[in-house]
C-alpha cells in the first residue's frame, strides 16, 4: 500500500540484468567470476536500501568492491601468517646460505 | 425501576427507533433491553449548499433535529462548519444518509456510515461481554446504563456463555454428509440428517430448552446453516436460530477481494440476532487463537462478536480508531478523500521503503542472542505520536502536538499486550492460565501488526501515508542505534531483520550477559525491548537456489531452555503436506536434543536414521492421503490461467464436479504419477492410493530434510548417499563459530579460501612444504 | 532543452498507451527535471524515480538538483484524484499526470458514479492548463471491463486538445518519440520537428 519504487532487491535484479550481454560474450569461467561478484554485492542490499542512491548501481559497485578488499585483506593476512610460520620452519643454520630456489629448475 | 447486571451479548439497531441490547444477566437469564438512541451525521460544504441539503431533509418522512455546528476535522487546522443530523431512529440512517449524498454528492460527509455498536461503545463504553449494571423501567426500557469493565480489563469476570456446538459428520465440500453432532455442556449426541423432519423437531427443542448464547458450527455459514434453512421452509418447520424475535437471519454472499496485494476469498456468512453464530472454517485467525482470542479481538476493538469473528483485523482497527475518533469529538470521514502533500522525487526516494532486511551471515552459529523491539511500529506511533493530524518526533523527545487520534486509540491496546506478555513470561509453563493468555495476545499481536500497515492503506479513513513513511523511517532509525549499541559493546551482528537483531560475542552465553545491551538499546531508542531468549545454535539458512544468497528469514535454532525456533522453512510454510512438515520437524526436534553446539555431530547418525524411516514408510505406502496434501493458493479465477497452475488444475476437476472455486481459495490436492498429475482432495470420487506419486514426496521430504542438514555441514548429494547407502558414521564435523565470531558458512565447504577461520597452525605446518613451493622466499 | 515546453503552449495533450506509456512519461519527466521544475500527479502508483535518475544522468551531472525539481504527489483512489486535482493550484510549471484513469476503472467504483467524478477531474485539468502545458497520459481499461469502462478513456480523449498514441509496449526499439506536432494534432506522431523526447524509455 503506497509502495511506488521497487525495492533494491528488484533494482538489484534489473542491474544485473542490464549487464546480461557482457555477460553472454565472456569467457564461461568469466562468467562464473562475474556472477560471484553480483553475489557478493547482494550481501548489502539492506545498507544499499538505507542509502536511498538515486543511482543504485553505484552503491553495488561499492558493495562489490567492500566484499573484493575484504578477500584482500583476509589473504594479505593470510600471507603474513604463512611467512611467519615458513620463516619458524627455517633450519637454524641460516648462515648456509639462502634455500634453494625451486624455481631454478625452471629456469635456464 | 428494575436493576441489572451482567454481560452484554448483543447490541443493534430496533426497526422502531434506538437499540435493542441482549443481557446476560448474573443470576442466568437472558434479558431483552431497549434503548432510545438517536444518531447523528454530518456535511460540511459550501454555506448554500448546506442550506438546501436543510431544506431537503426538512421534508424527509424521518424525524430529524438539525442543526449548525462546528466540529473537528482531523485532517484540517480548525474546526469547521458542518450540518448536524440528528436521527432519532438509527435504524433508518443509512437509508436516509444514501439518498442525502445521492442528491448532494457534491458535499463531504462524516459519521455516517458507522456501525451503531461502535457508535454506543464511544457513547457509553459498552463492547461485547461488557460487564455492565443497567436501570430498565417496566416496559424494559434501559434509564441508566453502566459499564463496569473496560475493553483494556485484563481478566474480566468471565460470562457464563452457553455454546451449542453443530457440526456435520464429514466434510460436506468432500462427501456428503448423513449426519450432524450436536454438543452443548457435557451433552453430545448425533442426530441423522434424514429424515429432515425429526431433525428440525429436535434441533428447534434444543434451541429452545437450551438457548445457547453462541452456535458453534462447522460450515455453517457455507453449508449447515443453508441446508437447514432450507429444510425449514420445505417442512414449514421454522427454527428458532435467531433469539431476537420477528427478524430473520442476515446473509451475506461470498466474494473474492484484492487486500494487501494479495486476492483474499470470503465465504457466504449467516449471522443471528440475539445470540452468536461462529463458523469454525470461516472465522479469521480461528486457528491462531480460537473463541477466547475471537472474544478478545471483539472486545479490544469493540466490534460485534460475529463481525469480529469474519473480518479481518484490518477492519478491526478501523473500528477501534472510528470509536476512539467519536469519543474525542473528531469527525469521521465517510470517503478517504486526504491526499498526499507533494513531495520530491528525492523525498521519495528516502520516504519510500520498508524496514531494514539484511542478509544474514550464512551457517550454524552457537549463544546468539535474539533480540526483539516489542511491537515497534506501534510503539514508534504511540511514542512518537505519529497521527495524520500531528507532528511525529523522536521517541526518545516529547513532542510538540498533544498526542494525536493513533497513539490515543492504540496506547491503551499496547499497555494491554505488553501487560498480559509480561505475565506470561512469570507464569510457570504448567499453568492453565497461560493458554487463555496465550490466545488473547495473539489477538492483541494482530491488530497491532495490522495498524500499521491501516496507516498507509489507501481506503483507511484516518490513512496517511507520510504518517506511514514516518513510521518505517523510525524503525529505520531504531534498528540501526540498535545496531550501533551492539557493536560499540563489542558485539557481532549476525542478523538484522526491521524489528530484530541476532548478536554474538565471546563469553556472552546466559541472558545476564545481554541485559546491559538491553538498557543501552532501549535508552538510544526509546522503545522497549526485550531478549527472546539465547539460542545454543542457530542456523541462518541459504537460498535455495544460490547457496551463495543469504536469506533474510529462514533460519532455525535452539534455545537454551531446549525450545525450538523455526522461521521460513518448509514445516513453517502453508503449502506443505502434513507428512513432510513433521518428518521435518521431528528431525529439528532430534536435534535439539543435543545440550550445546558441540554435541549437535552426536545426534546426526540418529537424525539420518529417523528420516530413512520416515521415508520407508512412504515408500511402503503407510502415510494416510491426507497428511501428503499440498495446499496452494489460487491466485486467479480458474478461467483466467493462461497455463494452469497445479492448483488451477486441481481446481478444474472440482469445478467439472459441481464444486464452484475462487480466487484466493486454497485448494488442496494430491500429487499423482502420470495425467492427470493432480488430484483435487475436495472431489467426491476417492483417490487411488496406488497413483500417488511417491517419488515426487520423497523427493520433497529430502528437500526438506536437506534444509535441516545443511547448515550442520552435510550436503545434499552426501546426504542423498547416506540415506540411500546403510552408513551410520558421522562423516564430518561441523565447525562451529565460538564466541569468536568466526563463522564457517556453506560457501567454504565449496571456497575454503572463503572461509574467515583462522588456520590451525597445525594443520598449516602439514601443508608447508606445499606453500613453500608457490612462494618464493627471501 | 527549454524549447518543448514552449512550444507545447498552454494546452491539455494525451497520451494513449498500454501501461498508460509509463517508460515516455518517466523519459519525458527526465528531460523536463534536467531544465527546469516539473510537477508529477501519479494517479496509477507509476512514479519509478530509477529511470528517472538514469535519464537525468545522461544528460547533466546535477542529478539531485534535476530530482528536487520533480514535485510528486500520488493518488490511491479516484476520489483522492479529484481531492488532488482540486488542490493543485494552476501554475506556470509543466505538469505530468501519470495513469489518470487507472483508479477510475476500478469495478468497486460504479461507473456512473467514475464517470461523475471524471467530469469534476476532466475541468479541474483544463484549470490547470490554461497556464502550463499539461500531460495526461492513460491506457485503455483491461479487457474484461473494457465494453464498459471504455466510455472513460473516450471522454478523456474528447477533452484533449493533442492527442498520441503508443503502439506496442514489447518493442521498445520500434516506439515512437513522443515529439510535437507544431500544426495539428495527428494520432500517430509523424512529424519530428520538435521532438520532446529522444529514444525511448526501458
Amino acid at each position: 500500500m503506497g509502495r511506488t519504487l521497487p525495492s533494491v532487491t528488484q533494482n538489484f535484479l534489473i542491474e544485473e540484468e542490464s549487464f546480461s550481454r557482457f555477460r553472454r560474450a565472456l569467457r564461461r569461467s568469466d562468467q562464473l567470476v562475474l556472477d560471484d561478484l553480483f553475489a557478493s554485492a547482494r550481501r548489502h542490499l539492506a545498507a544499499a536500501a538505507y542509502a536511498a542512491h538515486a543511482l543504485p548501481m553505484e552503491i553495488f559497485l561499492l558493495a562489490m568492491l567492500l566484499e573484493e578488499h575484504k578477500e584482500v585483506q583476509r589473504l594479505r593476512a593470510q600471507v603474513e601468517r604463512v611467512e611467519v610460520l615458513i620463516v619458524d620452519t627455517l633450519p637454524d643454520d641460516l648462515d648456509a646460505g639462502p634455500a634453494p630456489d625451486p624455481e631454478d629448475d625452471q629456469n635456464g | 425501576m428494575a436493576e441489572y447486571t451482567g454481560w452484554l451479548i448483543d447490541l443493534f439497531d430496533d426497526p422502531e427507533g434506538g437499540v435493542v441490547l441482549w443481557l446476560l444477566e448474573e443470576s442466568g437469564e437472558r434479558l431483552r433491553l431497549r434503548q432510545p438512541f438517536p444518531v447523528t451525521f454530518f456535511a460540511s460544504g459550501p454555506s448554500a449548499r448546506l442550506r438546501a441539503l436543510w431544506q431537503y431533509l426538512e421534508a424527509q418522512p424521518e424525524p430529524l433535529k438539525l442543526e449548525r455546528q462546528e466540529r473537528r476535522d482531523l485532517f484540517q487546522p480548525a474546526p469547521i462548519p458542518v450540518l448536524a443530523v440528528e436521527v432519532a431512529n438509527a435504524a433508518r440512517q443509512p437509508r436516509l444518509f444514501q439518498r442525502a449524498a445521492a442528491e448532494f454528492n457534491d458535499l463531504t460527509f462524516y459519521d455516517a456510515d458507522v456501525p451503531v455498536a461502535l457508535r454506543h461503545a464511544a457513547v457509553f463504553g459498552t463492547f461485547p461481554l461488557a460487564h455492565c449494571r443497567v436501570e430498565v423501567d417496566e416496559k424494559k426500557q434501559i434509564r441508566r446504563l453502566e459499564p463496569l469493565d473496560t475493553r483494556w480489563t485484563l481478566d474480566p469476570p468471565p460470562a457464563p456463555l452457553r455454546i451449542l456446538s453443530l457440526e456435520p459428520d464429514c466434510d460436506p465440500n468432500h462427501g456428503a454428509p448423513s449426519g450432524l453432532l450436536v454438543r452443548y455442556e457435557q451433552y453430545a449426541c448425533r442426530l441423522a440428517l434424514q429424515p429432515a423432519r425429526p431433525l428440525l423437531v429436535n434441533l428447534r427443542a434444543l434451541l429452545q430448552h437450551y438457548d445457547p448464547d453462541l452456535l458453534l458450527t462447522a460450515w455453517g455459514d457455507t453449508w449447515l446453516l443453508p441446508v437447514l434453512m432450507d429444510l425449514a421452509r420445505e417442512y414449514n418447520l421454522p427454527l428458532p436460530l435467531n433469539r431476537e424475535p420477528g427478524r430473520g437471519v442476515a446473509i451475506r454472499q461470498q466474494r473474492s477481494y484484492f487486500s494487501y496485494g494479495q486476492i483474499v476469498f470470503r465465504g457466504q456468512q449467516i449471522t443471528l440476532f440475539g445470540r452468536w453464530h461462529i463458523d469454525r472454517h470461516n472465522a479469521t485467525l480461528w486457528g491462531d487463537y480460537g473463541l477466547d482470542g475471537t472474544l478478545e479481538a471483539a472486545r479490544v476493538t469493540a466490534q460485534p462478536v460475529q463481525a469480529a469473528a469474519r473480518l479481518s483485523p484490518g477492519s478491526g482497527v478501523s473500528a477501534m480508531q472510528v470509536v476512539c475518533a467519536l469519543q474525542i469529538g473528531a469527525l469521521v470521514p465517510w470517503r478517504k478523500q486526504q491526499v498526499e502533500r507533494p513531495k520530491t522525487a528525492l523525498d521519495l526516494l528516502h520516504s519510500d521503503q520498508g524496514g531494514l532486511v539484511y542478509q544474514p551471515l550464512v551457517g550454524l552459529h552457537r549463544d546468539v542472542g535474539s533480540i526483539d523491539f516489542i511491537s515497534m511500529y506501534p510503539s514508534i506511533m504511540v511514542r512518537g505520536n505519529i497521527s495524520p493530524e500531528t507532528r511525529p518526533h523522536d521517541p526518545r523527545e516529547e513532542g510538540q502536538d498533544p498526542p494525536g487520534l493513533i497513539p490515543q486509540t492504540l496506547g491503551p491496546l499496547l499497555e494491554k499486550r505488553v501487560a498480559l506478555k509480561q505475565r506470561l513470561g512469570e507464569l510457570p509453563p504448567w499453568h492453565p492460565q497461560r493458554i487463555a493468555d496465550k490466545v488473547r495476545s495473539s489477538a492483541h499481536k494482530w491488530l497491532l501488526v495490522t495498524c500499521f500497515g491501516y496507516l498507509g492503506y489507501k481506503n483507511a479513513r484516518f490513512g496517511r501515508i507520510e504518517a506511514h513513511e514516518a513510521v518505517t523511517a523510525g524503525g529505520r532509525e531504531a534498528l540501526l542505534r540498535a545496531k550501533e549499541a551492539a557493536e560499540d559493546q563489542g558485539f557481532t551482528i549476525l542478523h538484522l531483520y526491521v524489528d530484530a537483531l541476532w548478536v554474538q560475542k565471546p563469553g556472552a552465553t546466559q541472558p545476564a550477559d545481554f541485559q546491559p545491551l538491553l538498557e543501552d538499546i532501549a535508552a538510544r531508542t526509546g522503545l522497549s525491548i526485550s531478549l527472546d531468549g539465547v539460542y545454543r545454535w542457530v542456523a541462518f539458512l541459504p537460498s535455495r537456489v544460490d547457496d551463495r544468497v543469504p536469506v533474510a528469514n529462514r533460519y532455525f535454532g535452539v534455545f537454551q531452555d531446549g525450545s525450538l525456533k523455526a522461521r521460513g522453512i518448509e514445516s513453517r510454510r502453508h503449502d506443505t503436506p502434513a507428512f513432510i512438515a513433521r518428518v521435518q520437524t521431528e528431525l529439528l526436534e532430534w536435534l535439539a536434543k543435543a545440550r550445546d553446539a558441540d554435541e549437535l555431530t552426536l545426534y546426526i547418525p540418529g537424525a539420518l536414521k529417523l528420516l530413512r524411516s520416515r521415508l520407508a514408510e512412504l515408500r511402503a505406502g503407510k502415510v494416510p492421503p491426507q497428511d501428503l496434501l499440498v495446499g496452494l493458493k489460487l491466485s486467479r479465477k480458474v478461467e483466467e490461467y493462461r497455463t494452469p497452475s497445479a492448483a488451477a488444475r486441481a481446481a478444474a476437476q472440482m469445478e467439472a464436479a459441481g464444486k464452484p472455486t475462487a480466487a484466493g481459495q486454497r485448494i488442496r490436492f494430491l500429487w499423482l504419477r502420470g495425467q492427470p498429475d493432480v488430484h483435487a482432495w475436495d472431489r467426491p470420487d476417492p483417490v487411488d492410493p496406488r497413483r500417488l506419486d511417491l517419488e515426487r514426496y520423497r523427493e520433497l521430504t529430502l528437500r526438506a530434510a536437506e534444509t535441516v542438514f545443511l547448515p550442520l555441514g552435510l550436503e545434499p548429494a552426501i546426504l542423498r548417499q547416506l540415506i540411500c547407502s546403510h552408513s551410520f558414521a558421522s562423516p564430518l564435523r561441523p565447525q562451529l563459530s565460538s564466541g569468536g565470531g568466526k563463522i564457517i558458512t556453506t560457501e567454504a565447504q565449496r571456497h575454503r579460501e572463503r572461509s574467515t577461520e583462522d588456520f590451525n597452525a597445525a594443520s598449516l605446518r602439514q601443508n608447508v612444504s606445499k606453500v613453500s613451493s608457490s612462494v618464493s622466499l627471501w | 532543452m527549454n524549447l518543448p515546453v514552449l512550444s507545447l503552449s498552454n494546452q491539455l495533450a494525451l497520451v494513449i498507451g498500454p501501461h498508460a506509456a509509463q517508460a515516455q512519461m518517466l523519459d519525458l519527466a527526465a528531460r523536463l527535471a534536467a531544465a527546469g521544475p516539473v510537477r508529477v500527479l501519479d494517479c496509477g502508483n507509476q512514479f519509478n524515480v530509477y529511470p528517472v535518475a538514469r535519464a537525468v544522468r545522461r544528460q547533466t551531472a546535477g542529478l539531485s538538483e534535476a530530482l528536487g525539481r520533480i514535485r510528486l504527489a500520488r493518488a490511491f483512489t479516484c476520489y483522492q484524484v479529484l481531492a488532488l486535482l482540486e488542490e493543485t493550484p494552476a501554475e506556470s510549471t509543466p505538469t505530468l499526470v501519470f495513469d489518470l484513469l487507472a483508479t477510475f476503472y476500478d469495478e468497486d467504483v460504479k461507473l456512473p458514479e467514475s464517470q461523475r467524478l471524471l467530469r469534476i477531474c476532466l475541468s479541474g485539468l483544463r484549470r490547470l492548463a490554461q497556464a502550463a502545458p499539461v500531460i495526461v497520459a492513460a491506457r485503455p481499461p483491461k479487457p474484461v471491463v473494457y465494453a464498459e469502462r471504455v466510455i472513460l478513456l473516450e471522454s478523456l480523449r474528447a477533452a484533449a486538445s493533442t492527442v498520441w498514441e503508443t503502439v506496442d509496449a514489447a518493442a521498445p526499439s520500434a516506439e515512437p518519440p513522443l515529439s510535437l506536432p507544431n500544426s495539428s494534432p495527428s494520432p500517430r506522431s509523424g512529424s519530428r520537428s520538435t521532438p520532446l523526447a529522444d529514444g525511448v524509455g526501458e
